[in-house]
C-alpha cells in the first residue's frame, strides 16, 4: 500500500521545478488582501503587496536565483511549513508565544497596531468602552479580536475577509470594525461611508516564519532583514506602500523623512476610489477570466478525479456491506458511518496535515481527491445500497439458479439493474461535490472559490464576480447533467430491442 | 442411461427451519426419472420451502438430498442444534442475501458443501411464479448468458441451443424482444426455454402459472406436457387443480410441513385417504 502511495507521489509530483536552481518557495493567502499579499488589479496573474517587494528583496540578498508562490489558505500557512510545502510564508503572521512554540520566527519587519473604523457620521463611538453592547467585527484570530473580548460585553463577530466586515459596517449589521492599521488604510480610510478613529490600539509585530527545522534559514532572513534596514531597501518599500509609522521608526531607528513616492498606495486607492463604469467592470472580468478559467479547471479535474474514485470505492463498500462476509461487511459499515458523521473539512486537515506526521507525504492534489473521494464513496455506497435493494430478490435467485457464482450474479444480473436506478443521485452527488470541492483551498490548491475570493478582495467587488463564478459552476455541471441522462436512456430498458 | 426403477431424486428425513419455526419435519420423497409429480397443499404447508431445498435455494438444516447421483447432506448433531444454527443464521440473513451468506461459520457447510450444491443447481432448472426473467437483457441474452459465462461454452453453439429450446417451447420468434414486451404466458415460456439450455435432468417450478391470465395458463401447461413426453423429470409446486389432475404422474399431498399423502391423480382425488387431503380438496368442488 505504502508503494503504490510512494509511486503515485512521484508521478503527481508537485514540486516540478528544476532542482538546479537555487529556489525558495514562499507562501501567502492572497485572499488577505492588500497591502500584504494580492492581486494586482491591473494583471491578476500577478501578485503585489510590500510582502511581496519584502520576499523579493530577502531573495535577491541571500543569492536565490527563484522564488516560488504558493497560494495556501491563511489557517494553513503554519501546518504547510510543517509539510515542508513551502520554505517560508509572510503573511501578516504575529509573532506570538503560542505560535513560536512550533515555527521559527524572523525578527520583527513590520509593526503596526489597531484602529477602530465606524460609519461617518456616528459620533456615538471614540473608544472601545463604547462598544459595549453594542456589534463590533473583526479578522478571525487576530489580535484585534482579543482586544475586543478583553473589553467584555461587545458583541465580537468574526470575518474572514476585512472586506466582508467592512460592508457589514455600512450596512449597519455591525457598529465599528477594529482591525490592523493597513487593512483600514486599504480598505476603509477612502471610503466616504467610513470614519477612521485616531486612537492606537495594541501593538501587533510580524514575522516571517520557517519550520522549526529551518533555524538556519532563519538566521539567514535575520541577516537580510536588518541589511535591508541599513541599505534604506526596507524603508523604501514601507513607503511606496504608506504604511510605515512612529513604532517601525522606533524599532528601525529611522526617523528621516519620507523620500519615496507611495506609489504602490496611490494606485491602489484610485482604483478603488472612484465609481467605477460598468465599462470598467465588464474590463475587469474580463482580465478575470483567465485566472478563472484556471481555477475553474482545477475544480473540475479535482472533482471528476475525486468522482471516479468515490463511484468505484462506493461500489466496492455497497458489495461488502450486502454481500459480504460478516467482518467486511462490519468494516465498510463502519468506515460508511465514520466518513459521512464527520466533516469534509477536518477529513481533508487530517489527510494533509495529519499523515505527514506518521511519514507520508501526499501532494495536494492527490490530497484533495483522497480526501474528496474517500468522503463522497460513503454517500456513493448508500445510494448503490439503495440500488441493490431495489432489484428483486428473484433476479438473484434465477442467477443462482442458472449456475451462476454469486461474483457472476451481480456482476452480469444485478449491478447493471442497479446501476440505471443509481444514476439520478449519484449525479446529484456529483454536482453537489463540484461546489464542496472549493474546501481543498484549506490544502494550498487554488481552485474556483478561492480565485473568486482573490479576486474579489482585489477588486472589492463580491456581487459581480460571484455571479460570474455562479454561473461557472453552473456551466461546469450541465455537462454533466447532460451526461448522466444519456447513460440512463442507455441503461433504460425500453430503448434496446429498437437499437437492435 | 438410467434404469427406468433407479430413483432421481431422493430426499431422506429433510428438515428445515425459518427461525424457530420447523418449517419442513422430516421429508422422504423418492422419484423416479420422467415423471411430473405435482405439489399440492394449503399456503404455508412448506410446498415451496421444500421446492427450493432441492435446488439449495434454501439450505436444508437435516437430512439429504440426492439428485442424478450428487448427493448433499447434513446428519451431523440433533434436531435441536439444527434448530439453533438456523435461527443465528436466520438473524444475519436479509432479503438481499446471497444463497450462502451468513452461513460462514456453520459446521457442515463447507466449500465441498458448495461445491456439491453447486453442481447440483447446474442439474436442476427452477422455474419462478414470477418467471425472473433479466429486464435488461433480451430474450436471447436471457438464454444465452449463463452458458456463456458459465460453461464458456462456443457463443454459435451456444446460440443455436437457444434457438432450438426457443423452438421447443413456441417462442423462436421473439429472441430479440425485451422481456418487457412479452405476455406472462411467452416469458413463463422463454424461461422455460432458459432453464433447459443447460441441459438439466430435473426441472423444478415453483407456482409456475399462479401470476397468469386464465387464458395463458395453457400454454405454459402444454409445453410442460410436452417436456413429459421427452422424459424430463418435473416437480411442480401447484394451486391448480385442474393442472394437476390432467398433467401429473404423481400428486404428493402437502401438509404442515410433512407428507401427508402421495398417488396417482385417481388416487388423490378420488381415494384419498388422508382426511386433510379430503377437506383441501373440497374447495376446488364447485
Amino acid at each position: 500500500m505504502k508503494n503504490i502511495i510512494i509511486i503515485i507521489l512521484v508521478i503527481f509530483s508537485y514540486n516540478l521545478s528544476s532542482a538546479e536552481k537555487k529556489v525558495l518557495r514562499w507562501a501567502a493567502d492572497a485572499e488577505s488582501g492588500a497591502p500584504f499579499v494580492f492581486q494586482d488589479p491591473r494583471l491578476p496573474s500577478k501578485m503585489i503587496g510590500f510582502e511581496v517587494d519584502i520576499i523579493n528583496a530577502i531573495a535577491e540578498e541571500l543569492g536565490y536565483e527563484q522564488l516560488e508562490f504558493i497560494q495556501n489558505s491563511w489557517d494553513g500557512l503554519i501546518p504547510g511549513l510543517a509539510r515542508n510545502d513551502y520554505d517560508l510564508a509572510i503573511n501578516g503572521l504575529e509573532i506570538t508565544p503560542d505560535r513560536a512554540q512550533v515555527v521559527n520566527f524572523s525578527e520583527a519587519y513590520f509593526i503596526t497596531y489597531e484602529v477602530l473604523a465606524v460609519r461617518a457620521g456616528d459620533e456615538s463611538i471614540t473608544d472601545l468602552p463604547d462598544l459595549v453592547g453594542r456589534k463590533a467585527g473583526t479578522l478571525k484570530g487576530s489580535l484585534a479580536e482579543r482586544i475586543l473580548r478583553d473589553v467584555g460585553g461587545i458583541e465580537v463577530k468574526t470575518y474572514e475577509s476585512e472586506s466582508n466586515s467592512y460592508a457589514d459596517l455600512r450596512n449597519k449589521r455591525i457598529d465599528a470594525v477594529l482591525i490592523d492599521h493597513p487593512v483600514a488604510l486599504y480598505y476603509a480610510s477612502w471610503n466616504p461611508d467610513i470614519k477612521l478613529l485616531d486612537k492606537k490600539f495594541g501593538e501587533v509585530i510580524y514575522g516571517i516564519v520557517a519550520s522549526k527545522e529551518r533555524k538556519d534559514l532563519i538566521r539567514e532572513v535575520n541577516g537580510a532583514i536588518s541589511k535591508l534596514a541599513t541599505t534604506g531597501k526596507l524603508r523604501e518599500i514601507y513607503d511606496k506602500w504608506n504604511i510605515w509609522n512612529d513604532d517601525m521608526a522606533r524599532h528601525f531607528n529611522d526617523y528621516s523623512k519620507t523620500k519615496t513616492d507611495a506609489s504602490g498606495y496611490s494606485s491602489f486607492i484610485k482604483f478603488q476610489e472612484r465609481e467605477v463604469t460598468w465599462r470598467e467592470k465588464l474590463e475587469r472580468y474580463l482580465v478575470s477570466l483567465p485566472d478563472l478559467g484556471a481555477g475553474a479547471l482545477t475544480t473540475l479535474y479535482l472533482s471528476i478525479l475525486a468522482m471516479v474514485l468515490a463511484v468505484l470505492l462506493g461500489l466496492i463498500l455497497a458489495i461488502f456491506k450486502v454481500y459480504g462476509p460478516k467482518p467486511l461487511a462490519f468494516i465498510a459499515k463502519a468506515y460508511i458511518e465514520i466518513v459521512r458523521g464527520t466533516p469534509l473539512l477536518i477529513q481533508l486537515y487530517l489527510i494533509y496535515y495529519g499523515l505527514p506526521q506518521i511519514g507520508i507525504n501526499i501532494s495536494p492534489l492527490i490530497a484533495g481527491v483522497l480526501g474528496l473521494g474517500l468522503n463522497y464513496a460513503a454517500y456513493e455506497a448508500e445510494n448503490y445500497r439503495a440500488g441493490l435493494y431495489s432489484v428483486p430478490r428473484g433476479q438473484l435467485e434465477a442467477a443462482i439458479s442458472l449456475g451462476m457464482s454469486r461474483y457472476q450474479a451481480l456482476r452480469h444480473v444485478i449491478v447493471p439493474q442497479a446501476i440505471r436506478l443509481v444514476i439520478p443521485p449519484v449525479t446529484n452527488d456529483f454536482i453537489s461535490l463540484l461546489k464542496d470541492s472549493s474546501l481543498v483551498s484549506v490544502i494550498t490548491m487554488v481552485e474556483l472559490t478561492k480565485e473568486y475570493g482573490r479576486l474579489a478582495s482585489t477588486y472589492y467587488d463580491h456581487i459581480g464576480l460571484g455571479l460570474i463564478v455562479a454561473v461557472i459552476y453552473l456551466l461546469l455541471g450541465l455537462p454533466f447533467v447532460k451526461l448522466s441522462k444519456i447513460v440512463e436512456d442507455k441503461f433504460s430498458l425500453n430503448n434496446k430491442s429498437r437499437k437492435k | 442411461m438410467v434404469n427406468s426403477l433407479e430413483k432421481i431424486i431422493e430426499v431422506k428425513n429433510l428438515h428445515k427451519y425459518y427461525g424457530k419455526e420447523h418449517v419442513l419435519k422430516g421429508i422422504d420423497f423418492d422419484v423416479e426419472p420422467g415423471k411430473l409429480v405435482s405439489i399440492i397443499g394449503r399456503s404455508g404447508c412448506g410446498k415451496t420451502t421444500f421446492l427450493r431445498c432441492l435446488n439449495c435455494l434454501e439450505i436444508l438444516d437435516q437430512g439429504s438430498i440426492k439428485i442424478s447421483g450428487i448427493s448433499i447432506n447434513r446428519n451431523d448433531g440433533s434436531l435441536q442444534k439444527a434448530q439453533e444454527i438456523a435461527e443465528n443464521v436466520s438473524k444475519i440473513r436479509t432479503n438481499v442475501s446471497m444463497p450462502f451468506q451468513g452461513y460462514e461459520n456453520v459446521p457442515g457447510i463447507d466449500d465441498d458443501f458448495q461445491i456439491k450444491a453447486h453442481a447440483l443447481r447446474s442439474r436442476v432448472g427452477m422455474l419462478f411464479q414470477s418467471f425472473n426473467l433479466f429486464p435488461h437483457m433480451n430474450v436471447m441474452d436471457n438464454i444465452i448468458i449463463a452458458p456463456m459465462i458459465v460453461q464458456k461454452g462456443n457463443k454459435e453453439e451456444v446460440r443455436m441451443n437457444a434457438i432450438r429450446n426457443l423452438e421447443k417451447v413456441g417462442m423462436e420468434k421473439y429472441a430479440e424482444r425485451m422481456p418487457y414486451e412479452l405476455s406472462g404466458g411467452q416469458a413463463q415460456r422463454v424461461a422455460i426455454a432458459r432453464a433447459l439450455t443447460l441441459n438439466p435432468q430435473v426441472m423444478l417450478y415453483d407456482e409456475p402459472t399462479s401470476a397468469l391470465d386464465p387464458e395463458l395458463v395453457d400454454e405454459v401447461a402444454q409445453v410442460m406436457m410436452s417436456l413429459n413426453k421427452e422424459g424430463m423429470t418435473q416437480i411442480v409446486v401447484t394451486h391448480s387443480m385442474h393442472f394437476a389432475q390432467k398433467a401429473s404422474d404423481l400428486i404428493v399431498y402437502m401438509h404442515e410441513g410433512e407428507i401427508a399423502e402421495m398417488g396417482t391423480p385417481d388416487e388423490i382425488f378420488f381415494q384419498a385417504k388422508n382426511p386433510h387431503t379430503r377437506s383441501y380438496l373440497k374447495l376446488f368442488v364447485d
